[in-house]
């Protein structure tokens, strides 16, 4: 079997390097051929790992795999994650497959999964670690429902009955997802008083988590500082500090998934902090990206939204930005979630801060004019507002209009943030910090 | 002047955006200085509330959450009603969205595809997609309606696995341009009967659709106050007419 998984595994790279050769991208074949013909090669491919660690949840999944990569790295532990953020079956079986059997016996898979794939996944794969991060209402015509989607991650804990589960114990959606499962759980989550700036679907309780963030401060650049209580052994509490880049109290609780699981595998706690410390915002979470043009820098600080709680986070922190210049891009294509109605939900209203020094509103994009209507009626528009539904353009614009160095914050979906670097990337970026 | 907007069961049935629609009838009457009050009525204590109303609104929902609703109303299904055709007989308008419009029929689907009996308010029927219906209807739709606005067209997004038929001699809200509406044979979206406006579309529908939006609240206005002369206060509707433009372009 094992020569067979390297046969396999040296053939599929020859492809993707042909391909290459052709300028094509061949990565995403091999995983759907596994995905279509053979899923129980995930399964051999899985069982190369001595730990496997599954991160599922609406969002935050792939930031707390960012910091869970630099806890692995920095402990010296072999890992292979899906770093780039493939989190479906097929991209999961792709980066198992190139990844070949592992030569370390410690080598642990560390995979983020996308909620509907996780009972397909679980199949496979015995996971000894699953954690959730959240549960709110995403793109809901992907999967109908987001009791759907509740039902997804639950048969997948069901099919892992021996892993431990790192569940964030403030989210109301979670506790009751959990409620029924006999596995070991472990709880993270923040203190009271933070958790009222921050809202998640249902009634929440107070509850104890076995990891508790007490204090929190959001600095002016959107950073944390986090004083963290850690009560997984019983025995003392362990108090530990951290510093996340990542911005606003969203990022947090993925800090606090990362350090739980950092814990589980007996790592320090000072050690967890510092590792955390060196994560930067992976792609689109709050990462910059710096264009010179006529000897001037303009910064754009670029936030992926996804669905109404995500954008009600980011509103509700870029608005802390001093004379803060925002573009607000909205697209409607597959993976933004052809239904824009999402935005009718977002709390628009309640998270306006009226004594925010907003400079200007750019809104872009395929459905520019429904996010500009979305302002209308919350009547926020005291502002220099103007609209400019192509990507391209609107970019353009800002660039050329720019006479000194300045920072632009943006909110964009999927695509149109993809589109906004491939503009961006004519410029000849000079900075860009992002781990992909 | 001053109108009750009644939502019904908005803690459950707020799918898919359709607070927007709240959120449109509220700024719309607002700006034109109309006192436009809410009322939420999520169970059998509130049905009080149900005979104040001049506007209703009823949204969709999970499957989960119709189901919960329909539990909750079923045991007093007759007051309910009895309450509700009071205020049809008043001509108070209504909006009824997806879920909300499928529980008005005499019967929808649960979860599981079992047919349950509706509020047997509006004449329609919804039943399981058949074999050449796969999965849901999904996807951006655009109708053209008799109603007297102008544009004609209204623009929504719909999603929904049910589908609708409309029982002998009962309107269509509008004929369907692009996408699926009722069901994937008889190219109609909606109903009309009396002053009750069913349909699938979200969107939210009413922010887009401005004049629907006013044609609803003047139509509400007309029903409460028949002996005044009720004439809606133009807008600057130029943002949402061309949000409305674009949106029929992208999709015919």
């Amino acid at each position: 079997m094992f020569v067979l998984l390297y046969l396999l595994t040296y053939l599929t790279r020859l492809f993707v390097v042909v391909l290459k050769l052709f300028g094509r991208n061949g990565t995403a074949l091999p995983g759907l051929w596994v995905e279509r013909y053979m899923p129980s090669l995930i399964k051999y491919y899985a069982k190369q790992y001595k730990k496997v660690i599954l991160i599922t949840g609406t969002n935050g999944k792939t930031t707390t795999q960012h910091a869970l990569a630099s806890i692995l790295r920095d402990a010296k532990i072999p890992f292979v994650s899906n770093a780039s953020g493939s989190n479906m079956l097929r991209g999961i079986a792709a980066t198992l497959l190139l990844a070949g059997p592992q030569r370390s016996r410690k080598a642990v898979f560390l995979c983020e999964v996308e909620e509907g794939t996780m009972p397909r996944l679980t199949k496979q794969v015995r996971a000894d670690i699953i954690v959730i991060t959240n549960l709110y209402r995403d793109q809901l015509d992907a999967y109908g429902e987001l009791h759907t989607t509740a039902r997804y991650i639950n048969e997948a804990c069901k099919q892992s009955a021996h892993a431990k589960l790192v569940v964030n114990g403030d989210d109301p959606q979670l506790v009751s997802l959990v409620k029924d499962l006999t596995h070991h759980l472990i709880t993270y989550g923040v203190a009271t008083e933070h958790r009222k700036t921050f809202a998640y679907e249902g009634e929440s309780q107070d509850s104890k988590k076995h990891v508790q963030a007490t204090r929190i401060q959001i600095n002016q650049d959107l950073t944390s500082f986090i004083e963290v209580d850690d009560c997984i052994e019983s025995k003392n509490t362990l108090h530990t500090q951290i510093k996340f880049q990542p911005p606003g109290i969203y990022n947090v609780y993925n800090a606090l998934a990362a350090y739980t699981v950092g814990r589980i595998l007996d790592i320090e706690p000072a050690r967890l902090a510092a590792s955390i410390q060196t994560v930067n915002p992976p792609f689109g979470r709050g990462e910059k990206i710096q264009v010179l043009t006529q000897g001037h820098v303009v910064t754009f600080h670029l936030f992926l939204v996804k669905n109404p709680a995500g954008f009600g986070q980011v509103w509700q922190l870029v608005q802390r930005v001093p004379d803060a210049r925002l573009i607000v891009g909205l697209n409607d294509q597959v993976a933004d979630g052809r239904d824009v109605s999402w935005i009718w939900d977002i709390d628009l209203e309640r998270y306006y801060d009226q004594t925010a020094t907003i400079k200007s509103l750019l809104f872009t994009g395929r459905r520019a004019l429904d996010m500009a209507l979305r302002y209308k009626y919350a009547e926020i528009t005291s502002f220099d507002t103007t609209i400019e539904t192509d990507i391209e353009k609107a970019i353009d614009r800002v660039i050329s209009a720019s006479k000194e160095s300045v920072q632009y914050t943006l909110l964009v979906t999927y695509t149109a943030m993809n589109h906004v670097r491939d503009v961006l990337s004519e410029y000849s970026p000079i900075t860009s910090y992002s781990s992909t | 002047m001053k109108l009750t907007l009644v939502h019904l069961f908005p803690k459950l049935m707020n799918i898919y955006g359709d607070k927007g629609n709240i959120t449109a009838l509220r700024k719309r009457c607002e700006w034109r200085g109309i006192d436009l009050e809410v009322l939420a009525v999520d169970d059998q204590r509130d049905f009080e509330l149900i005979s104040r109303g001049d506007l209703f609104f009823f949204g969709g929902g999970q499957d989960r959450d119709q189901m919960h609703v329909w539990e909750q109303i079923a045991n007093s299904k007759e007051q309910l009603v009895n309450l509700i055709n009071e205020r049809i007989d008043a001509r108070a308008v209504f909006l009824l969205i997806c879920g909300g419009y499928q529980l008005f029929g005499n019967s929808f689907l649960d979860a599981n595809g079992v047919h349950i009996p509706g509020l047997g308010i509006l004449n329609i029927a919804t039943i399981a997609p058949g074999s050449e219906v796969k999965h849901r209807c999904i996807g951006n739709i655009v109708i053209q309606t008799k109603l007297d606005i102008e544009p004609q067209t209204l623009v929504g997004f719909e999603n929904h696995g049910g589908q609708t038929k409309l029982g002998e001699g009962l309107a269509p809200l509008g004929k369907v341009v692009k996408g699926y509406g009722d069901n994937v044979h008889d190219g109609v979206e909606g109903c009309i009967h009396k002053n009750i406006f069913g349909c699938y579309m979200h969107g939210a529908l009413l922010p887009k659709n401005p004049h629907f939006a006013d044609y609803l609240i003047d139509l509400a206005l007309k029903s409460k106050y028949p002996n005044e002369k009720v004439s809606l206060k133009k807008l600057d509707d130029t943002l949402e007419m061309s949000a409305h433009a674009y949106t029929k372009k992208l999709i015919v």
